[in-house]
């Protein structure tokens, strides 16, 4: 039994290090260090990673409390809110991309493009079809790492005098720790290869709203292969890097 | 002196009952029942986790019923321990100090001292074993200066050796700090050996209380009796004012207490009521005992009639044929 399942992991490797070496195929110095240097890729680069980070850091200021009330708390509709937190995965991201548009064309929505901030076409469009993508998932992860921290710490700590906001940032929150990183790092990742919803909201404009997977989609339907290699190369550093750096932070919390 | 008066809770189809109870200043209480007695939920109401629906919580007259769990001023050392594994000893140790902005003060120290883990405090809760654990956890508790100390079955995870350690821990610290405290656990020789009184809760009600030599050498009700383990519990009919006739014996029991004619009773026979004579005399029954041989005493079972008895014996005991019961060590049950 062993052996057959180890197999099924070495599966992993199998298909997501074959499509990544796939990829070299077409991969050449020479357009690699062009990309590099092109101005419009570097927009990209910055464009993605910073909405991205925007976005990462705004699930996660709302996901904390909505985790950590799904975790412990009981409330009225607090199923639905639960099952809601699936409803990005389950619409595909192109047809919640659709469903923010026509948002935009109802009243509320032109009330708000006109009168607090247009989204549509915009950096703060990036940002919000990125947002909404993640968010559930967002609080998926981070009602998990609560769900890991026994709640008898938090008894205790009621128990010696810790009001319930010194027992959560004193005891839930550093106890949840570890699986609020990889909440982070997973939620980043996914913003920074966010697309379909992108695409629907903020469209395709170069030096305006075209991040890494819109840059890959255009050079791609340009059939400028070796280009789309190297932006595929930055997107899969970057977020590999991430998850790389997040495991190493992990590691070291778990040791210390 | 600590008061619950009429302590009702309801948690699902489970529910605590008119629960009464007066723990003196200075006093160890034990609590003892069955699983799912409804003990944890006693503690959880009184640390304020669980919110009662009826009844009061009262310390020295003052109303503690509606006041939140951060407010009341209690110790609780939980079964798990639940220390916090991100802090150190001295972190957990002076949390609720911490939390008040207190700083550490000579109380702290004289704990740390006669608990011994001065040399433990600057480690993490995971490298301790089970037995400094529970010293860190009654420590962290303490610190605080609580009104009432509660513990739910804080030793039932180590083994005898170290448990009577904390026994008398627990008993050294409880006489020099007069700590109050409230404890629940199912190892009877643990309440036996700790505290003053003791109550016994079945099914989320509290059928006896009383001082703990009381509670288990008089059961009041079949439900406390067999719960401290007793056998020999029989059913029979008073015949005469001192004599009862046991349905399964097919025999008469004579009585030490005044017993009304024709009433019902259910009776308790202990083991030291049990007496083997050397020969047949008046009032005895021969019986064959099987004797079954354990670790420290001898187990002996006769019958009388359809009546199985049980008794305990040590190893040198001659047993005999011929068995008479006497008639203090019969108790009359409710």
């Amino acid at each position: 039994m062993k052996k057959s399942f180890i197999v099924a992991a070495f599966f992993v490797l199998l298909l997501y290090g074959g499509l990544i070496v796939s990829v070299f195929y077409f991969f050449d110095t020479g357009s690699f260090k062009e990309a590099i240097a092109s101005s419009r890729v570097m927009f990209s680069v910055k464009l993605s990673l910073t909405t991205a980070t925007i976005a990462a850091a705004l699930a996660l200021f709302f996901a904390l409390p909505a985790g950590y009330a799904l975790s412990r708390y009981n409330f009225k509709l607090k199923e639905l809110i639960n099952t809601l937190l699936e409803f990005p995965m389950v619409v595909s991201p192109a047809a919640l991309g659709a469903i923010i548009l026509i948002f935009f064309n109802n009243p509320l929505g032109e009330w708000i493009s006109s009168n607090v901030y247009g989204f549509i076409f915009s950096f703060g469009g990036i940002v919000l079809a990125q947002f909404v993508t993640v968010f559930g998932v967002s609080v998926r992860f981070v009602k998990a790492a609560f769900d890991d921290v026994d709640s008898s710490f938090e008894t205790i700590a009621k128990t010696l005098g810790a009001s319930p906001w010194q027992s959560f940032c004193k005891v839930s929150l550093p106890l949840a720790k570890n699986g609020i990183v990889g909440a982070v790092v997973l939620t980043w990742a996914k913003a920074l290869g966010e697309f379909g919803a992108t695409l629907m909201i903020a469209g395709t404009m170069a030096f305006k709203t075209e991040t890494l997977p819109i840059a890959i989609f255009m050079h791609l339907q340009m059939a400028d292969i070796k280009t789309t290699v190297s932006l595929i190369l930055i997107l899969i550093a970057f977020g590999l890097g991430a998850l790389f750096v997040a495991r190493q932070l992990l590691q070291r919390g778990l040791n210390g | 002196m600590v008061k619950l008066e009429n302590l009702n809770l309801k948690l699902g189809k489970f529910s605590l009952q008119n629960i009464n109870l007066t723990i003196k200043e200075g006093e160890l209480h034990a609590i003892l029942g069955p699983s799912g007695a409804g003990k944890s939920s006693l503690i959880n109401a009184v640390l304020g986790i669980s919110d009662i629906n009826s009844g009061k919580i009262l310390i020295e007259g003052k109303d503690y019923t509606k006041m939140a769990a951060q407010k009341r001023g209690f110790g609780y050392v939980p079964q798990n321990l639940a220390l916090f594994p991100h802090l150190s000893v001295k972190e957990n140790i002076l949390f609720g100090l911490k939390v008040k902005g207190k700083k550490p003060d000579a109380f702290f120290e004289k704990l740390a001292e006669k608990a011994g883990i001065k040399e433990l405090l600057d480690r993490k809760p995971q490298s301790l074993s089970g037995g400094q654990k529970q010293r860190v956890a009654l420590i962290r508790a303490l610190v605080v200066k609580p009104k009432l100390l509660l513990l739910d079955e804080p030793f039932s995870a180590l083994d005898i050796t170290l448990k009577r350690q904390m026994w008398e821990l627990l008993l050294d610290l409880q006489k020099e700090f007069n700590i109050t405290a409230l404890f629940i656990t199912h190892d009877l020789d643990e309440a036996r050996f700790l505290s003053n009184r003791a109550s016994v809760l079945i099914e989320g009600k509290i059928e006896q209380s009383s001082k703990t030599k009381e509670l288990f050498e008089k059961p009041k009700n079949v439900k406390v009796a067999r719960y401290l383990g007793y056998k020999n519990i029989f059913k029979g009919k008073a015949v005469s004012k001192n004599s009862i006739y046991i349905d399964e014996m097919q025999a008469n029991l004579e009585t030490k207490e005044s017993l009304d004619m024709g009433k019902s009773y259910t009776v308790l026979i202990k083991q030291s009521a049990i007496k083997f004579e050397k020969e047949e005399k008046e009032g005895s029954f021969k019986v064959e005992p099987k004797i079954f041989e354990l670790n420290s005493y001898n187990l002996i079972i006769f019958k009388i009639g359809s009546a199985t008895f049980e008794t305990a014996a040590d190893k040198q005991r001659e047993l005999t044929k011929f068995v008479s019961f006497k008639k203090d060590e019969i108790l009359f049950l409710n």
